[in-house]
């Protein structure tokens, strides 16, 4: 196949963002053509898992099939991330891998092997992720609470990576947090907390 | 879900080598959302996975993590996620592909899932997915959704498996003529058309696409004639995050006020992404007329057969059809 | 130390310094932070795992269970049979057997390797199907009702004899329905439809229990209630209640259906604890999203039958309501009071509701059990009678209401919500037949304050260090009751809230109430602010004592200075006149003294109203609905925390939008299973339904209690759905009488609308 025409720089970066983030905590080594034996292969036995959890290195031996909410919850005892659907269908388990919010219950904990994971219940909260947890209490955001570390790991996200959180309007919050499930209905509270903070910038 | 042996290659010539150990033992990864519930739900108990990732930086694999566009040309990389996808400016041509990426499943799986995965994902037809039935598609006897509850299914080109296919991205791609780029084996891939690449349950019960064990799908590439433009959108019951009831899309262009290159495909109403060309023989070398348009919508289903809980697609359908030719024609909708 | 029941306390007048106030709520920080702990991460030393083996068929007798494949795997602790040969199934997913191993991983595989022979035998899942002549039967013997702490406590006992699959709930009759149909000018009759919804609650139920010698445990649950789950533990294993102790520090929702030990359909205390004893070491029963869906309850369905009729002056003069429902194997099918009671002014009303037994999971309270079903149907039908007379449904509602705050509550409605305006232009948009229609409704809800007395006992204690603390046994499911708790408090002694320590979530900090019913508040607050008027008390006649001075010349001011005399100390400072034991006052609350505002049916006890104003937009080719705006204005007696309040009426809304558009469980009728236990295909309301939502609170000072609050959780969520599909039928001009309103069901609805009206 030939090689398909480059896009734009800011197309590409965005493109291969999983690429960048993947070589960025374990650079690829240059092709060769490995046989097979050479190529890595973990499981079916438990294999070890390393990885930065909200910025200290973690160590687990783990089942290969874990995923990784199961790991966080179980093995490394982090009470952020939960498995409400266990699907990838509510949001109550999103961690940030390498900056970026996805679930952990769709991956395996391999998966995070060497990277970065970051949780709603990071110690040295990053003055964004404190601001939408105070933002969070003062809009009352939180009833159960049980999707409350999914919201506000999707809100970080969204406001981490946005070029302009001020520029946010209602509707590209309510489109950003679409996949976060709440059955107390804080919904409105949530949208008023992100903007809230979107809007104050300078408090973060 | 059983544990299995993750294999992480660092090129693609090395996942052919792993492929090619044991195709039919091998479980190709990407983004790995549909595979997890799958194995999860004990549907799948693979032995090997592969992981198509950790090939990704390889010079080797250039292709499968890169997107590209001219005016007229779009090649998706199977490893691009359906994020980059949405949120990547693409030529006007091409909006139905952004839009059907971005409405796509929810914002946190767009991030992890793939195109490619998302290409190949199996049905979610709820007996499909169910641990404890075994449909037709699993190895049973019947299509339970045939004679089950089948608000869901298809009521277009269905039988003996009742599915309708799942990807939104594929009624999107299919909108456009392109190609599927396959690979069984270091060297050059081979490209399938579109149109040939999903398969439905006469051809097939064991996958919904044409590509067989050791295959690896590299990715998509589609082109559009020029001053062509494209549309997608879906009817959902929850709206910003669901799967739709029904989708569609639409490509085609205006030259001197009449409507040509018209194609119109349907989504979550057949095993297969659908052709309505019924719709699109209305259409091509018409004026797009409110009255034209309101009987290519009727037209989009002509034929149709609905099951016992699914005849209501059929008229959300029509209605979707007939915005959304208001939408890419420029006809004005009424208020 | 003495108790008092609060006989003697004035009640509170006027606005407060902190009670009322919007308080941000005191386990917020934990939770926002994802450092609050729930009942799976609470991990004792040598935790194991257990999982179930759920029946796949929905109707049976289970022939043979085999265990070996089970016991055999490396990692299994304890395998136990749950089933014994001869036992019916009446459901899928009921218990058969359970494991308990080192890992979740491996408790999954045990249970896969479970096998156990289930002679099937026919089943039934829908209504229609129990109903016809020669279904078979689900019970072959006499059925008891299954009550919880979720139910209303008032509502009449017992059933009729069981037809079939039938069994009759206690009929209601008031007046002489039938002859007030014959004579009637205008009758509208017509059937609406309500699909079985699930809890959904974000975390399923979970029970970790461990064992501490023979007679005694400790066991973590996920409830409602702790002191159910305490007695029902202590039951099924002989226990002296005081010998288990249940720990709930926070809990992920419940919504009606985590009450006991068990969840409505599976023993998981039982489970949990004889596995627990057989591996000698703590165990963790925590559903998958598959069971909790499948086995753990929900709100039954329900099929009504509505005859509504006017006379030819416009008024309402009778109303009938027969409705049949399904509680799957489980009874509570009711409609709520709505028909019964809303609309007193229609001088003829009957309700007669049915379970009707199916081969499904069995249903149990629901948020407002039976309410918003009956308010969907009776609204709507309203509606529909309004539409033939020419009458405004906000008028008619108001002109056959008698109570003086939902009549007052609507006429905020009506400006807040711009009734009038929002009206003419639905109509103006459905003569001009556009594509894109606007609509108005509104519904009403009626509940009753269950608050109890002597339920709760709190205790509220004043260090030498000038701290206070309260200790109570009440969980907090998220209404916010533990910050009520602080709020109560602080009040009273001149503290902030934040100073004031508050301890629950566990039956040895005493004795309290379920969550259920809308009970919590008015149940617990009121004996906190007993127990700190007594420790009040107690510090100003210790300081009185230290000082030296006589006892009514020492008071406490706002802030929490404490007037001696001519002096003027700091609470701190008093505080450091106690002894070492500081003090300690236990609270109780006393009996509901008042009925006022305005009396729940059958009397003794205040009914809540509540009102609300939907509009939708429809887009009439496609068949989507949109809920753009709702005004809810309810009352709740005297509001105890305005943000907790407020987010328990928008949570409502959200709840009943579910209801309204998007929720429906889909059960496969030849297998008898579940489709859609998930959360992708069973469709919470999400960011996208959320609508412009106005809460207003009308306040009502009620001396029921020595606070002054009633309930909310269940009033905020009754008419929702029913103003919602009130607003669809203005803007489309024809109903759609079954929930959720899907789609194709408003298309359906417009076609079928269009051929009544062709000639």
């Amino acid at each position: 196949m030939a090689r398909p025409p480059r896009l734009s720089r800011r197309g590409l970066l965005r493109t291969v963002g999983t690429t960048t983030a993947l070589a960025a905590c374990k650079p690829p080594k240059a092709h060769e053509a490995a046989p097979p034996e050479d190529v890595e292969v973990l499981g079916p036995e438990p294999i070890p898992v390393t990885f930065l959890l909200d910025g200290r290195r973690v160590r687990a031996k783990v089942p290969v099939q874990r995923t990784l909410q199961v790991c966080l919850q179980e093995d490394l005892g982090c009470t952020a991330p939960k498995a409400p659907c266990d699907r990838g269908a509510c949001g109550g388990c999103l961690v940030r891998l390498d900056g970026v919010a996805v679930p952990s219950c769709t991956m395996l904990a391999a998966d995070a092997d060497g990277r970065c994971v970051d949780t709603a219940a990071h110690p040295d909260p990053p003055p964004l992720l404190a601001a939408l947890r105070r933002a969070f209490v003062a809009h009352d955001a939180a009833q159960c609470g049980y999707c409350t570390a999914g919201m506000i790991t999707a809100a970080w996200d969204l406001l981490d990576r946005a070029p302009e959180p001020a520029a946010l309007d209602e509707a590209a919050v309510r489109r950003a947090m679409a996949g976060n499930l709440c059955r107390c209905g804080t919904h409105r509270a949530v949208v008023r907390a992100i903007l809230d903070v979107a809007g104050r910038k300078e408090t973060w | 879900m059983n544990p299995f042996r993750l294999v992480r290659p660092r090129s693609l010539a090395d996942a052919h080598a792993v492929l090619g150990a044991d195709p039919r033992g091998t479980t190709i990864r990407a983004g790995g959302v549909d595979l997890m519930d799958r194995w999860k739900e004990g549907i799948d108990r693979p032995a090997t996975v592969l992981d198509l990732r950790t090939a990704a930086a390889a010079e080797d694999a250039r292709a499968l993590a890169s997107l590209s566009a001219t005016a007229t040309s779009l090649a998706v990389g199977a490893l691009v996620t359906l994020d980059a996808l949405a949120e990547t400016p693409l030529p006007a041509a091409f909006a139905a592909v952004r839009a059907a990426a971005g409405q796509a499943a929810n914002p946190a799986i767009r991030r992890q899932a793939t195109a490619g995965g998302n290409l190949l994902q199996r049905p979610r037809c709820w007996y499909f997915r169910h641990p404890d039935l075994a449909c037709l598609k699993k190895g049973g006897s019947r299509c339970l959704a045939a004679e089950g509850n089948n608000r869901y299914n298809a009521v277009l080109g269905g039988g003996p498996s009742y599915i309708v296919h799942p990807s939104s991205l594929a009624t999107a791609l299919v909108a456009f003529d392109g190609h599927a780029v396959v690979q069984a084996s270091p060297g050059r891939p081979k490209e399938i058309p579109l149109g040939e690449f999903f398969v439905g349950p006469t051809e097939r019960l064991d996958a919904e696409t044409v590509l067989r064990p050791g295959e690896i799908l590299l990715g998509v590439r589609v082109s559009a004639p020029a001053g062509a433009r494209s549309a997608y959108d879906a009817v959902r019951e929850r709206r910003l995050y669901d799967w739709p009831l029904v989708e569609a899309a639409v490509r085609l262009r205006v030259e001197a006020a009449t409507l040509r290159d018209v194609r119109v495909v349907l989504g979550q109403v057949a095993p297969i992404p659908w052709r309505a060309r019924e719709a699109e023989a209305v259409l091509e070398g018409r004026r797009p007329t409110p009255e034209r348009l309101a009987e290519a919508a009727r037209a989009a289903f002509e034929g149709a057969r609905p099951l016992s809980d699914n005849h209501g697609k059929i008229a959300v359908g029509r209605g979707l059809v007939r915005r959304l030719l208001h939408q890419v024609t420029g006809v004005p909708l009424p208020a | 130390m003495t108790e008092t029941d609060g006989r003697t306390l004035a009640p509170w007048r006027g606005a407060l310094r902190v009670v009322g106030a919007p308080i941000d709520r005191i386990d917020g920080p934990a939770k926002v932070s994802g450092r609050a702990r729930y009942t799976t991460h609470v991990t004792p030393p040598g935790l194991l795992h257990a999982a179930v083996a759920r029946s796949k068929v929905a109707a049976g007798t289970v022939r043979a269970l085999d265990l070996s494949g089970a016991e055999r795997l490396p990692g299994v602790r304890a395998v136990l049979a749950v089933a014994v040969p001869g036992q019916k199934i009446r459901f899928a997913g009921q218990d058969l057997a359970a494991v308990a191993a080192t890992t979740p991983e491996i408790a999954r595989a045990a249970v896969a390797r479970i096998e156990v022979v289930v002679e099937p035998t026919p089943h039934v899942v829908t209504l229609d199907g129990a109903m016809a002549d020669g279904a078979p039967r689900v019970h072959e013997d006499p059925v008891q009702a299954r009550r919880t702490e979720g139910d209303d406590p008032t509502e009449v006992r017992g059933g009729g004899r069981v037809t079939g699959n039938v069994r009759p709930l206690p009929a209601f009759e008031h007046g002489d329905p039938d002859r007030a149909f014959a004579r009637a000018a205008h009758v509208h009759e017509a059937v609406y439809e309500t699909p079985v919804v699930l809890h959904s609650a974000l975390e399923p139920h979970a029970l970790t229990v461990a064992w501490d010698g023979d007679d005694a445990m400790t066991v973590w649950a996920s409830t409602q209630s702790i002191f159910s789950v305490r007695d029902e533990m202590a039951s099924i294993f002989g226990l002296s209640p005081e010998r288990v102790t249940v720990i709930c520090e926070h809990m992920g929702g419940g919504f009606g259906a985590k009450f006991g030990a068990s969840a409505p359909g599976s023993r998981m205390g039982f489970i949990a604890g004889t596995l627990a004893r057989k591996a000698g070491a703590p165990v963790r029963l925590a559903l998958d999203r598959r069971a909790e869906q499948e086995v753990t309850g929900n709100r039954p369905s329900s099929r009504q039958r509505v005859r509504v009729a006017a006379d030819g002056r416009g008024r309402v003069v009778a109303l009938e309501v027969v409705s049949h429902g399904t509680a799957g194997v489980g009874t509570g099918a009711g409609v709520g009071r709505n028909a019964a009671h809303l609309y007193e002014k229609i001088p003829h009303r009957r309700v007669r509701a049915h379970d009707v037994f199916t081969h499904a999971g069995p249903g149990t309270a629901m948020r407002a059990p039976g309410h918003p079903q009956g308010a969907f149907a009776l609204e709507l039908a309203l509606d529909e009678l309004a539409a033939k007379i020419g009458a405004d449904p906000l008028d008619l509602r108001i002109a056959h209401d008698r109570h003086p705050v939902r009549r007052r509550e609507y006429e905020l409605g009506r400006a807040r919500f711009r009734w009038d305006d929002r009206r003419a232009r639905a109509r103006a948009a459905r003569a001009a037949g556009a594509r894109v229609r606007t609509g108005a409704g509104v519904a009403a809800s009626i509940w009753g304050d269950f608050g109890r007395a002597k339920a709760a006992r709190v205790t509220v204690a004043i260090e030498r260090d000038g701290s206070v603390h309260v200790r109570n046994g009440v969980q907090d499911i998220g209404g916010g009751i533990a910050t009520v708790l602080a709020a109560v408090v602080a009040e009273v002694l001149g503290r902030p809230v934040e100073r004031v320590h508050v301890r629950y979530g566990a039956s040895t900090l005493g004795r309290s109430v379920g969550s259920g019913g809308s009970q919590t508040t008015s149940s617990v607050a009121p004996a906190a602010r007993v127990a700190a008027e007594r420790a009040r008390r107690a510090l100003l006649e210790a300081v009185a004592e230290a000082t030296g001075t006589p006892p009514g010349a020492v008071t406490l001011e706002a802030g929490g200075t404490v007037r001696v005399g001519p002096r003027r100390l700091s609470f701190e400072d008093a505080c450091r006149l106690l002894d070492d034991d500081g003090i300690e006052a236990v609270g109780q609350r006393g009996p509901t003294r008042s009925d006022a505002p305005y009396p729940f049916p059958g009397g003794g006890r205040p009914q809540i109203g509540g009102v609300q104003f939907a509009a939708v937009e429809v887009d009439t080719w496609t068949g989507e609905v949109r809920c753009t705006h709702l005004t809810a204005v309810h009352d709740c007696g005297r509001v105890m925390n305005a943000k907790a309040a407020e987010s328990q009426v928008a949570g409502g809304i959200m709840m009943g939008l579910g209801f309204a558009l998007s929720e429906q469980r889909q059960v496969d009728p030849v297998h008898g299973r579940v489709l859609n236990a998930d959360l992708e295909r069973y469709k919470l309301p999400g960011f996208g339904e959320l609508p412009e939502i106005d809460v207003h609170f009308v306040p009502v000072e009620t001396d029921a209690n020595e606070t002054g609050s009633l309930g909310i959780g269940e009033p905020a969520t009754i008419p929702t759905a029913a103003a919602v599909a009130c607003a669809v039928f203005d803007a489309l001009g024809v109903p759609v009488r079954t929930l959720p309103i899907t789609p194709d069901r408003v298309l359906a609805a417009l076609r079928d609308g269009r051929a009544e009206a062709a000639p």
